[in-house]
């Protein structure tokens, strides 16, 4: 697994899959391995696995929501984007993420 | 600073959004019998003391105790967005205790944050033994975040917060009531949900008016359902109107905004806005303004909690008014934005790898 999100926005009805369809097709194109949960009013929808969780390079948060079950992911690099942004500029979104949590290792 | 107020706002609209079902549900099943009741000519259910009228009197009545629950889950759940599930308790103390007192919706708000980060900082702060571990959850923190929400807003900030929030409520209140400020607001309310679609000024507006819902102030909320639901109509009526002006893409889009409309999400207008926000976005806010202003100069109020959509007019007094509304505002997009903007070749907004990755805010959780 490349990397996994997880989009949600205060009602859950019209961002949250936005953003989760965006950020899966920019994936797809970029050629990674990724999964996106969705959070949204009807709960979790396609449910990362701690499996799953833990084998992610990072995980992308699209949202300023609350987000369920984060103890899954003890130990991952976690980051904050905003949710619009997410459904206009995915590419640029994963492609921005990697980079910033690859330098951060790298300083480590 | 300014991470600190995001943080807030996030905090504030998980609190909402857990309030809103809670809000809908009750609503309608208060609405539901009060409609029974006008198709048949009734309007007071208290004279009946059996049968089918007593029954449907029972039934509104579950409806209000739902409705009577908007501070209590609005403080409990702004404390659960902070502080987990350890913040819940003392945030429902306090968020009832707000209902119970005049401290209402601000007091109920006080109280999810300091219910939440004191629970937060119980969690960080004070460690016992492994072998003591259990009585975290179960003694310390509740004990804790309750006593201090207790102190605090019990005692302490009980006098100004009642005052605040009575004066606050009086001010709304002698908005809502009289005729050219509740025109005023309206334009306003309706413009700021046109503006960004979902955006921080959409969401401004949206949390006004769902906020003020628990202080039985249904005005404002009534006013953005209008716009809410009649901008992505608006889009779905020009697909139908003109549909040699859309591409197939946006006729689909189109379609699937009678839905959005029609359950009022006015995020449905975000793709057909994106074409070209310049020209699209003074048009949605004229139509939001011009849809809200005239459900409200036209009579539309409400006197439970309003729903949303187009269903919404069931929930309200005159709702012909509201259902006006939707169409004005529906009909200011339908015909203005197809002939402000051609939607039949639009290119796919820039979105390269490289694409102004300076825009894009990350932000750090560990």
């Amino acid at each position: 697994m490349d990397f996994v999100a997880i989009t949600s926005c205060p009602a859950g009805l019209a961002h949250t899959p936005m953003a989760a369809k965006a950020l899966e097709k920019a994936a797809d194109e970029l050629g990674l391995k990724a999964k996106v949960e969705q959070q949204g009013s009807m709960g979790l929808k396609n449910e990362i696995t701690p499996e799953e969780a833990q084998s992610a390079k990072f995980l992308i948060i699209g949202s300023d929501q609350k987000i369920e079950k984060m103890d899954r992911f003890k130990g991952i690099p976690t980051v904050r984007v905003d949710i619009n942004t997410c459904i206009k500029k995915p590419k640029a979104v994963i492609d921005k993420v990697s980079k910033a949590v690859a330098a951060r290792e790298a300083a480590k | 600073m300014r991470k600190l107020l995001a943080e807030w706002k996030g905090y504030l609209m998980s609190g909402i959004s857990y309030m809103l079902p809670v809000v809908i549900g009750g609503s309608l099943v208060v609405a539901v019998p009060k409609i029974i009741g006008l198709i048949f000519g009734i309007t007071d259910y208290t004279p009946y003391k059996s049968g089918f009228w007593f029954y449907m009197n029972e039934i509104e009545n579950v409806g209000w105790i739902g409705i009577g629950l908007i501070c209590l889950v609005l403080g409990g759940y702004i404390a659960y967005a902070i502080g987990d599930k350890a913040g819940l308790a003392a945030g429902f103390i306090g968020g009832q205790l707000a209902a119970n007192t005049n401290m209402g919706f601000l007091g109920a708000l006080v109280a999810g944050f300091l219910a939440g980060y004191t629970a937060r900082w119980c969690k960080n702060h004070i460690h016992v033994g492994e072998k003591y571990e259990s009585i975290m959850p179960l003694v310390i923190v509740p004990l804790i975040s309750t006593m201090v929400v207790a102190i605090v807003l019990g005692v302490l900030l009980k006098g100004p917060l009642t005052w605040i929030n009575v004066s606050l409520v009086a001010w709304i209140k002698g908005m809502s009531t009289s005729n050219v400020s509740t025109v005023t607001l309206a334009l306003i309310m309706g413009a700021m949900i046109g503006t960004d679609l979902g955006g921080p000024v959409n969401k401004a507006a949206w949390m006004a008016g769902n906020v003020l819902l628990a202080e039985k102030i249904y005005m404002p909320a009534m006013i953005a359902n209008v716009a809410i639901a009649g901008i992505p109509l608006g889009y779905a009526v020009a697909t139908t109107l003109f549909k040699n002006r859309f591409s197939p893409e946006f006729l689909d889009t189109g379609r699937s905004d009678w839905f959005m409309g029609f359950v009022g999400i006015t995020e449905g207008a975000i793709p057909f806005t994106l074409v070209n926000p310049l020209k699209l976005t003074p048009i949605n806010m004229i139509a939001g303004a011009a849809g809200s202003a005239s459900a409200v100069a036209l009579g539309a109020t409400a006197h439970i909690p309003p729903v949303g959509g187009i269903y919404g007019f069931i929930s309200l007094q005159n709702g012909w008014a509201y259902l006006v509304g939707l169409a004005v505002c529906a009909l200011v997009i339908g015909i203005l934005a197809p002939l402000a903007v051609d939607f039949r070749d639009t290119k796919s907004e820039d979105d390269t790898t490289s694409a102004e990755e300076d825009d894009i805010k990350l932000d750090f959780q560990n």
